[in-house]
């Protein structure tokens, strides 16, 4: 029995009513931002419990724009970590700024204790990406951010519904950046993201960047981008935002699922979990030793299981002009050599998970078979 | 008295949706949600249609812009030249890439006026920025 990564095909199985819902839309014609657009933001900003939310066109331009809305421009220093999905750095350099990184932690986060180490006089904002679902401890980092006065946008695009000490993931620093991409806990049908903000000034600017600036029909107030969240896509996203929580805690019983079959095994090393942290599990990562014959073995075995990433962002071809070298961040290194993400999502069945456990153990007793 | 609505895209919906929905239908069913298949031939009948080589879909008329100029190189320091009356999306993807937009004013077809914008009155120039305006397209080859 296969252990398929990808559960789209089955998630949107079963959505009469979304159907009727975007059938009754669609001869609207009102494809452009609009009232589904509004409503969608008003309850994505009640479920993370911010102020205001804003869609955008992806998780990427999410980052940008908050960024871009905090000043961040050609020259300045954005400070990041030396693992994430390479949209986090894309973003800081799409607007002509420099990446800066830190090493991560044991949950593959920021290491706060090394932002203070590499700040300079261009450094213009703090990225902290709330990898895979846990969370950068932001207790630690926002007073250090506040000292040295440096803007703070959470890439949250993983970590919808994480929350540390009860406070959510995104609603910490000047803005929170959300994705909505297909493979994310809360999904539409297409790219799309969501700028989350209490400052009413910042969400002004956002709204005027997402839509090139335009204060009216006829007045370009300033230069901005072409970004918004389709509004069919807003539609899905509504129909679909009343299950996130429950979304959530079904990858979290996946997990638990997971930790406790997997922690008997010496040769995986969980990450710490719990403690003021609430992990939500977008991706449910182990260290595993011989992983790439891990893989290959849940690869044979039809288990789908991934790495996220081989090789970290900050030793990629595309950022070679910053100097890096493998070796300056020893903790990313390490995780990039043993770290293996198996299936969690929430339409998983019990024997799936079963399968997923059987696989692994399989190999531990027998990794040559 | 008839009324005639600016645009009603609504009705193209209607004309089309019987044919559409069993595509869009099908495309969900597979989860397919980002790239694939249909992308491809969607790309390869607008490079059709267009007579080029590759067409490749991006996500709007201004990425395509920006996209476009910053695979050509442009960026910091250049300036790209622009005609002063089209959509903000234009410009806005010029600055975007970190570029100086130049205006030249247009012709009597809306378009930039070629004798406005020819050699030797511009300065040593890198490719540049074309506006289509009422489907003509202005080309120019810096001599």
């Amino acid at each position: 029995m296969d252990v398929r990564y990808s559960y789209l095909s089955e998630q949107f199985s079963d959505c009469d009513d979304l159907w009727e819902e975007l059938k009754r839309f669609v001869p609207t014609g009102d494809f452009t931002l609009g009232k589904p657009l509004q409503e969608f933001e008003q309850q994505f900003a009640t479920l993370i419990g911010a102020k205001q939310a804003l869609g955008v066109n992806s998780g990427t331009d999410a980052i940008k724009l908050s960024l871009r809305a905090a000043g961040v421009w050609h020259g300045d220093e954005v400070i990041t970590t030396a693992n994430t999905f390479v949209a986090t750095v894309g973003a800081i350099a799409e607007l002509g700024a420099k990446p800066v990184f830190v090493d991560c932690n044991d949950v593959f986060c920021m290491d706060v204790g090394q932002v203070e180490d590499v700040i300079t006089e261009r450094t213009k904002a703090i990225v902290p990406v709330h990898y895979t679902g846990y969370m950068t401890d932001m207790e630690r980092l926002m007073p250090l951010a506040e000292r040295h006065q440096l803007t703070v946008v959470e890439d949250a695009c993983q970590s919808i519904l994480a929350s540390q000490a009860g406070r959510r993931a995104g609603t910490w620093g000047s803005a929170g950046a959300f994705s909505l991409h297909p493979l994310k806990n809360l999904n539409v049908w297409s790219d799309g993201g969501m700028v989350i903000t209490d400052d009413d000034e910042f969400a002004e600017t956002i709204r005027l960047m997402r839509n090139h600036g335009l204060s009216g029909r006829d007045t370009v107030v300033r230069l901005g981008y072409n970004s918004r969240l389709d509004t069919i896509q807003a539609i899905v996203g509504k129909w679909l935002l009343p299950q996130a929580v429950e979304i959530s805690e079904r990858r979290r019983e996946n997990a638990r699922y997971y930790d406790e079959h997997f922690s008997p095994l010496p040769q995986i090393t969980l990450p710490p979990r719990g403690g003021v942290f609430h992990e939500v599990y977008h991706l449910y990562v182990v260290l595993a030793e011989q992983r790439d014959a891990l893989l290959r073995h849940c690869h044979k075995n039809g288990v789908e299981a991934k790495v996220h990433y081989p090789v970290p962002i900050y030793r990629q071809p595309a950022l070679a002009d910053l100097g890096y070298r493998e070796g300056d961040f020893p903790v990313t290194d390490a995780q990039a050599q043993s770290m293996i993400t198996f299936p969690c999502d929430q339409h998983l069945r019990e024997e799936q998970l079963e399968r997923v456990v059987e696989v692994v153990r399989d190999f531990y007793s027998c990794p040559n078979g | 008295m008839t009324e005639i609505r600016y645009v009603d895209i609504g009705a193209q919906w209607r004309e089309e949706r019987e044919e559409l929905m069993p595509m869009i239908d099908a495309m969900l069913a597979r989860g397919q949600h980002i790239g694939g298949d249909e992308i491809e031939q969607f790309e390869e009948a607008i490079a059709d249609y267009c007579g080029t080589t590759y067409a490749v879909a991006v996500n709007s008329g201004t990425d395509a812009l920006t996209l476009g100029m910053r695979a050509l190189g442009i960026g910091s320091g250049d300036e790209v030249i622009t005609p002063p009356n089209s959509f903000v999306a234009s410009t806005a993807a010029i600055v975007q890439v970190g570029a100086r937009p130049v205006f030249v004013d247009v012709g009597p077809d809306q378009n930039l006026d070629p004798v406005l914008w020819s050699p030797p009155s511009l300065p040593a120039l890198g490719p540049l920025c074309l506006c289509i305006w009422e489907d003509e397209c202005v080309t120019w080859t810096p001599s």
